[in-house]
């Protein structure tokens, strides 16, 4: 049997399937070097060369969120999101990696630190640091953890359907499909992924870790690379697919929301409004009686997140995408986008669609077609204050973990060097993308059927609508693969990272008074990283349906931003005190908790907040993100609070500051 | 000197970054496909990484190698309680 001939989801779940293989793989590899000592499991002997510590760093980095979020992001707020998120983190997160990361890799070789509490516990000559720092870092890092294994689970779920009808039925009360027939069910798929995870940690720890994290950082670029270049091909070739958006959607290339745009918008509104008043008149409402392969795509299931926004489609465009379903594609829903972002990846080929490259009828035939977007601006404030957000990756637990597997400090220098190279090549494609997808027709149809002020539109869904319209298995078992490894990629040191913290900072410290046998320390490690598998596993069961984790995990880049202030003063300010240590950390955080406590009180916890403040006195049109005000008051309490209470000792100062 | 050169100009691209002279430009298309600003940024990029090379090169601290002999096995500064 041909791989094209397999039912549908099954190439994905084969795709899936031996990049979960490779992954085993690697970590069986890295037993054959594994030492057998808790330094090698936490730090690999300190013994990772430059090229392998750039891609593990980078796959560690980048989330989810580059592949699929950045599209949506685009999609949603235009232009503008490479600059503030993408070129700023290539600039901020190199300064980290030259100024933190191999400083603190120094400081932990010559000292021995495998966590960032044991430093700052010497360098403020505070032995309970550990209680403030510890339940903070673990906060922050838990929803990332559960957001990454709900995302494995759904992105599965999406990518699987109809794989095996039989093995994994889901009928409605009539016995008719619903949209999550046959696709390996959600308690399986994460209970695979994170088992596999847990595994190569388990077998090589951080090594295995390492590795990994290279193996994800070269499926990324492949992914980056080759959905452009057939999304690109689908549209009519680049320079179509962005004469489209000038047409339909001009305030996408920009930050700025000019009258021209405002013009454009309502022409454009008033011929969609005449349009849909058209169709209502003689269009044939979507029906499931032609039994074709489009109503098992109707969103009728319960599945989780983003099933709602498929019922947000606009009346014309929704019918036009069920009822090409039903009549163009067949037997069986064709390709299904892969990743979470497909779950509302209904058939969007119309009847008489071309398949090949062009559509270049597009032009004559678009009228109407597309709802333009509502111009919205993006200030320079806000556009400015996004450099604060990669200050984060400087407290980053994990990527602390990994900074401390580097062989030497120069190790650091090809990381520091192509970081902001390798931004580049995964982003910028996936911002292309999603600036083409908001102007993108197929067969006179959008691709994606919403725009974002419809309620529930959801913005993951529209990278994985545009690989579907492209109806090729293999792309989307690509993307599949790529978003699973760009979760399961900073899953795997964050699970290491909070082992080895547990391990280190609460039980060596407080109940074997920091002297623990290194065997000792190995068994609680990976006892500990089973504990944190298992906790992660059943809790992202239990709060699977609960919003507010979704609105959390949002501030959590914020809490992190807040702590530089931290970790830069104990580093390079010999002045920096203990209580001006505690004092940043309680304004920063504490800040971040109100800010996140009024959002949520004013929007409701499960509504997506707008990560924004105003400025105090300066109202809603000085908005920043709140990491910038987060950063600025733990650095005015941690230089006032340090100015005004008694300096570190002189034994610290020479143990941390040498050359003065 | 070249340090300073190195880092006024990693601070001179932070600056630069705010291309507030491309915020309302829609119409300019680099290489035909690609929105100014987005061109404009992955520039910023490609700078990021050829100053940041240059900063490691020249700017690399001396004092941050450790010799294997140097490395200690952790104790808590002041000893264990």
């Amino acid at each position: 049997m041909l791989l094209a001939d397999l039912p549908p989801g099954q190439l994905q779940l084969w795709i899936i399937v031996a990049y979960l293989a490779a992954l085993i793989l690697l970590g069986v590899a890295s037993t054959t070097v594994f030492k057998g000592t808790a330094v090698d499991y936490f730090v690999a002997s300190r013994g990772v060369g430059p090229v392998l510590l750039v891609l593990s760093v980078f796959g560690t980095t980048m989330t989810a969120f580059a592949i699929q979020g950045s599209s949506g992001e685009a999609w949603k707020s235009g232009v503008g999101v490479y600059g503030k998120m993408a070129s700023w983190s290539g600039i901020v997160h190199a300064a980290c990696f030259f100024l933190v990361g191999a400083k603190l890799w120094s400081l932990g070789k010559r000292y021995g630190y495998q966590t960032q509490i044991q430093f700052f516990r010497d360098r403020l000559e505070s032995r309970n640091i550990g209680v403030l720092l510890f339940p903070i870092l673990a906060l922050l890092q838990m929803p990332y953890i559960i957001l990454g294994i709900l995302g494995a689970g759904t992105m599965i779920g999406v990518a699987t359907r109809g794989a095996f009808p039989h093995l994994f039925p889901m009928l409605d009360a009539a016995g008719a499909p619903m949209l999550g027939h046959g696709a390996v069910p959600f308690w399986l798929a994460t209970l695979v992924c994170t088992a596999v995870v847990w595994l190569y940690v388990w077998l090589g720890g951080a090594r295995a870790t390492a590795w990994a994290n290279g193996l994800q950082t070269i499926i990324f670029l492949i992914v980056g690379v080759v959905t452009f270049y057939f999304v690109a091909d689908r549209l009519g070739g680049f320079a179509r697919a962005t004469e489209m958006v000038q047409k339909y959607n001009p305030s996408k290339l920009t930050r700025a929301v000019t009258a021209e745009h405002q013009q454009i918008y309502e022409q454009r509104l008033a011929e969609w409004t005449a349009y849909q008043n058209r169709g209502r008149e003689g269009a044939v409402p979507p029906t499931r009686a032609a039994g074709g392969a489009g109503d098992e795509l109707q969103p009728r299931n319960t599945e989780p997140s983003n099933v709602e926004s498929q019922k947000v489609e606009p009346p014309g465009a929704q019918g036009a995408v069920q009822g090409g379903g039903s009549s163009g594609s067949g037997g069986g829903p064709s390709v299904q986008g892969s990743g979470e972002a497909s779950q509302g990846g209904p058939e969007v080929r119309g009847p008489g669609e071309g398949r090949g490259p062009g559509a270049a009828d597009a032009d004559r035939s678009s009228v109407g077609i597309l709802k333009p977007h509502k111009p919205k601006e993006m200030t320079e404030l806000e556009f400015l204050s996004y450099g604060f957000i990669p200050l984060s990756v400087a407290m980053f637990p994990h990527l602390f973990q990994l900074w401390l597997t580097a062989r030497s400090a120069k190790s650091f220098r090809l990381t520091v060097t192509l970081h902001p190279l390798l931004i580049m090549l995964i982003w910028a494609p996936c911002i292309a993308i999603g600036i083409w997808a908001t102007s993108a027709i197929a067969g006179g149809k959008p691709i994606v059927p919403f725009t974002p002020d419809m309620p529930n539109a959801n913005a993951n869904q529209v990278l994985g609508l545009m690989v579907a319209s492209l109806k090729n298995p293999y792309v989307s078992g690509l993307l599949a693969a790529g978003v699973l490894a760009a979760i399961l990629g900073g899953m795997d040191a964050q699970f290491l990272s909070l082992g080895s913290m547990f391990t280190h900072d609460v039980v060596d410290h407080y109940v074997k008074h920091d002297a623990m046998t290194d065997r000792q320390r190995l068994l609680f490690g990976r006892l500990f990283v089973i504990a944190v598998v298992l906790a992660s596993w059943v809790l992202t069961l239990v709060l699977r349906e609960t919003k507010p984790i979704f609105g959390l995990a949002i501030w959590c880049f914020s809490g992190f931003s807040a702590l530089f202030p931290l970790v830069i003063g104990a580093l390079y300010w010999r002045r920096m005190t203990k209580w001006g240590a505690y004092a940043s950390v309680i304004a920063g955080i504490g800040l971040g908790v109100y800010y996140y406590v009024k959002a949520g009180l004013e929007a409701g916890f499960s509504a997506p907040m707008e990560p924004l403040v105003p400025l105090p006195g300066l109202g809603h049109a000085w908005a920043v993100v709140p990491a910038c005000p987060m950063v600025l008051a733990a650095t005015a309490a941690l230089v006032l609070v340090s100015l005004l209470t008694r300096p570190p000792t002189r034994s610290t100062v020479v143990r941390f500051f040498p050359a003065g | 000197m070249i340090r300073i050169t190195i880092f006024g100009a990693l601070m001179l691209l932070a600056i630069l970054h705010q291309d507030f002279w491309w915020r309302d430009d829609h119409r300019t298309l680099v290489f035909g496909f690609l929105p100014v600003s987005l061109a404009y940024h992955i520039g910023v990029s490609i700078a990021a990484c050829l100053l940041w090379g240059l900063a490691c090169r020249y700017c690399w601290p001396r004092d941050l190698e450790v010799a294997d002999s140097d490395a200690e096995t952790y104790t808590p500064h002041g000893g264990r309680p």
